[in-house]
């Protein structure tokens, strides 16, 4: 991936100015944590080994001291904050240091859209005075834009004219890009995020991992969801790292971590510790064109950690990541009557093993998952099943989540339901018999 | 052996349920004319059916009504909303007034109640029949309209229909 950032994105050449700017975080990691990974420095510590460029690191939240300018101009991003809502801090910005480095530099790198946003108005103004390449790392740039508000349209086109290369790290919204902005398509490149695998690596075989973990700030995680898994499976314990969760009350099986990543109010260090005994991570979201989770699932499955993820429109790798494919079957048992016995609710496709979930009397849901599984409903209840829906119920995966909790609610209930189900054992029996010429039973 | 008899409605017909709400002759004059979806459906089951007191009007052992009876507390008073659901595609005027009268003589005995009913104003023969029982027009100026409207989310193409039951 180095070689196509390299390549493409920069051209080969030598000893070229190289600025970053990121929004902020990154001096504060480098000066306060001794072990840090490269996911959010995007190939800056490779370029900073290289003798072959000038590389600097620059941040929009720098600490200023008054300046009656920077002032006026804060009140004006103030009030563009408030007719468009986007980020722009560009203010923040202005100093004669990174001023000076910018004006010097033959490329640089926005690692996001509002970094990107924030210096609008600044590279405007530069680039008719002096040559410079600009590239944007893009991650939710649509889900920022709403293309009915003229602002934003035209904020939009002007980033589109001004900016040289767009790089998206998710798949969805490069697709997105290519449909709906053909036009500057060739300034459009896709590179997958990707996390530093020498730093998320298992350092102990930890067979003992209970937790299942939460882990993000992003504004499209959908907390409820996650909170309300937490506060119903009170036999599994969660940690929640994140700020989302101040306004909920707390329960003793969900420990919450405030942290901020650009804060660094927890190393990663610390997250790395908090992988490390998690069993499962689960990353709910909200339907959106943002490449939102995508961080955290790569560094959990770098981490040996297994995920749940929401299918969204904005999910980052499609092409690699398939909907009921590549599952791994970890544990095969041999005797289903074994397993179902110990369970209080059964979720299954309408398939052999609802015979014994109906013996057994273990309330049931059902899915109809192929052509096969086609009994009407009458035929479901007299086994004793009464809840049974289509696969493509699956896809309202909040939905099916709430039926279930509700189903394990009122499980008595639906034990009596199927109890006075009227399957004639002995008719089935016969039919056997009678089908399979078993004479001899 | 008398024709019409009710029954307790129990979890199991819970599939059932939802093919009769889902008849065209229910759709048609209820706020919501969409098909319901079984997940929605399970969903509404265990949320909200179990809130509510419902019978089945059975004739000749065969189901053709299901009495629906939600109860609330509005502005220190209470509430019944009361409702007919068709179990079969096609109905008499004849079953229908005797389920409506069925359903009546249960409300009855709810006492210091008031009873609430909405029907679709296309509903021609529920539109001519509602004031043989009982029931008085709630007018939009009464100041507990807009409170019943809101709470049961009653569609505006609906009138609604009260009447006290005293103690």
């Amino acid at each position: 991936m180095e070689n196509i950032f390299f390549g493409k994105i920069f051209g080969k050449f030598k000893l070229l100015n190289i600025t970053y700017i990121f929004m902020k975080g990154r001096v504060f990691k480098q000066k306060n944590e001794t072990t840090i990974p490269n996911d959010f420095f995007y190939f800056y510590e490779k370029f900073e080994e290289s003798k072959e460029f000038n590389i600097r690191l620059l941040e929009i939240n720098s600490i200023n001291k008054f300046n009656p300018f920077r002032y006026f101009y804060s009140l004006y991003e103030k009030y563009l904050r408030y007719r468009t809502g986007l980020s722009f801090y560009g203010n923040e910005f202005l100093k004669y240091q990174n001023l000076k480095t910018v004006y010097k530099s033959d490329k640089i790198l926005l690692v996001n859209e509002s970094v990107s946003f924030s210096l609008l108005l600044l590279f405007l103004f530069l680039k008719k005075i002096t040559k410079i390449e600009i590239t944007i790392i893009l991650m939710g740039l649509f889900s920022k834009i709403n293309v009915n508000n003229k602002y934003h349209s035209r904020i939009l086109k002007r980033m589109f004219n001004l900016y040289d290369k767009f790089i998206f790290v998710g798949k969805g919204e490069y697709d997105f890009a290519q449909k709906n902005y053909p036009e500057w398509s060739e300034k459009y490149f896709f590179l997958p995020f990707s996390v530093d695998q020498d730093f998320w690596k298992p350092k102990k075989n930890n067979q003992n991992k209970k937790e299942i973990l939460f882990l993000g700030n992003d504004l499209n995680r959908d907390f409820e969801f996650a909170y309300n898994l937490g506060k119903n499976m009170t036999k599994y314990s969660f940690i929640f790292v994140s700020n989302g969760f101040s306004k909920y009350k707390k329960h003793k099986n969900i420990q919450i971590l405030n942290s901020n990543w650009s804060e660094g109010s927890l190393a990663d260090i610390d997250i790395r510790n908090i992988f490390e005994k998690s069993a499962l991570t689960i990353v709910p979201l909200i339907n959106t064109i943002q490449p939102s989770g995508q961080s955290v699932s790569l560094q959990s499955m770098s981490m040996n950690v297994p995920v749940i993820i929401t299918k969204t429109e904005g999910f980052w790798d499609s092409d690699t990541f398939k909907n009921y494919k590549n599952i791994i079957i970890k544990h095969k048992p041999q005797n289903i009557s074994g397993i179902i016995s110990g369970t209080k609710i059964f979720i299954s496709s309408a398939s052999t093993s609802m015979f014994e979930a109906s013996f057994l009397k273990v309330p049931s849901l059902l899915f109809r998952m192929n052509s096969n599984q086609n009994l009407i409903d009458s035929a479901y209840e007299k086994l004793g099943h009464f809840f049974n829906l289509d696969k493509k119920d699956l896809i309202s995966t909040h939905k099916i989540a709430k039926l279930i909790m509700l189903m394990f609610k009122n499980r008595n209930k639906i034990k009596k339901m199927m109890i006075k189900s009227n399957i004639e054992v002995e008719k089935i029996k016969k039919n056997y018999r009678k089908i399979f010429k078993f004479n001899n039973e | 052996m008398n024709e019409f008899i009710i029954k307790k409605l129990e979890d199991d017909i819970i599939n059932k349920y939802l093919n009769y709400k889902n008849l065209y002759i229910n759709r048609k004059y209820s706020s919501s004319k969409k098909v319901i979806k079984k997940i929605d459906h399970y969903l509404w089951w265990f949320q909200k059916q179990q809130k509510r007191i419902s019978f089945i009007i059975e004739k000749k052992q065969i189901p053709i009504f299901i009495s629906t009876s939600d109860y609330f507390f509005l502005k220190n008073k209470k509430f019944i909303y009361s409702g007919l659901i068709s179990c079969l595609p096609e109905t008499n005027l004849f079953d229908l007034l005797k389920g409506i009268k069925i359903q009546n003589e249960y409300l009855k005995t709810q006492k210091n109640n008031i009873c609430i009913i909405s029907i679709d104003r296309k509903n021609k023969v529920l539109m001519h029949h509602w004031k043989y029982f009982g029931y008085s027009p709630l007018y939009k100026d009464n100041y507990l309209y807009n409170s019943i409207i809101k709470n049961l989310k009653i569609s505006k193409n609906f009138n609604v229909f009260f009447k006290k039951i005293k103690r």
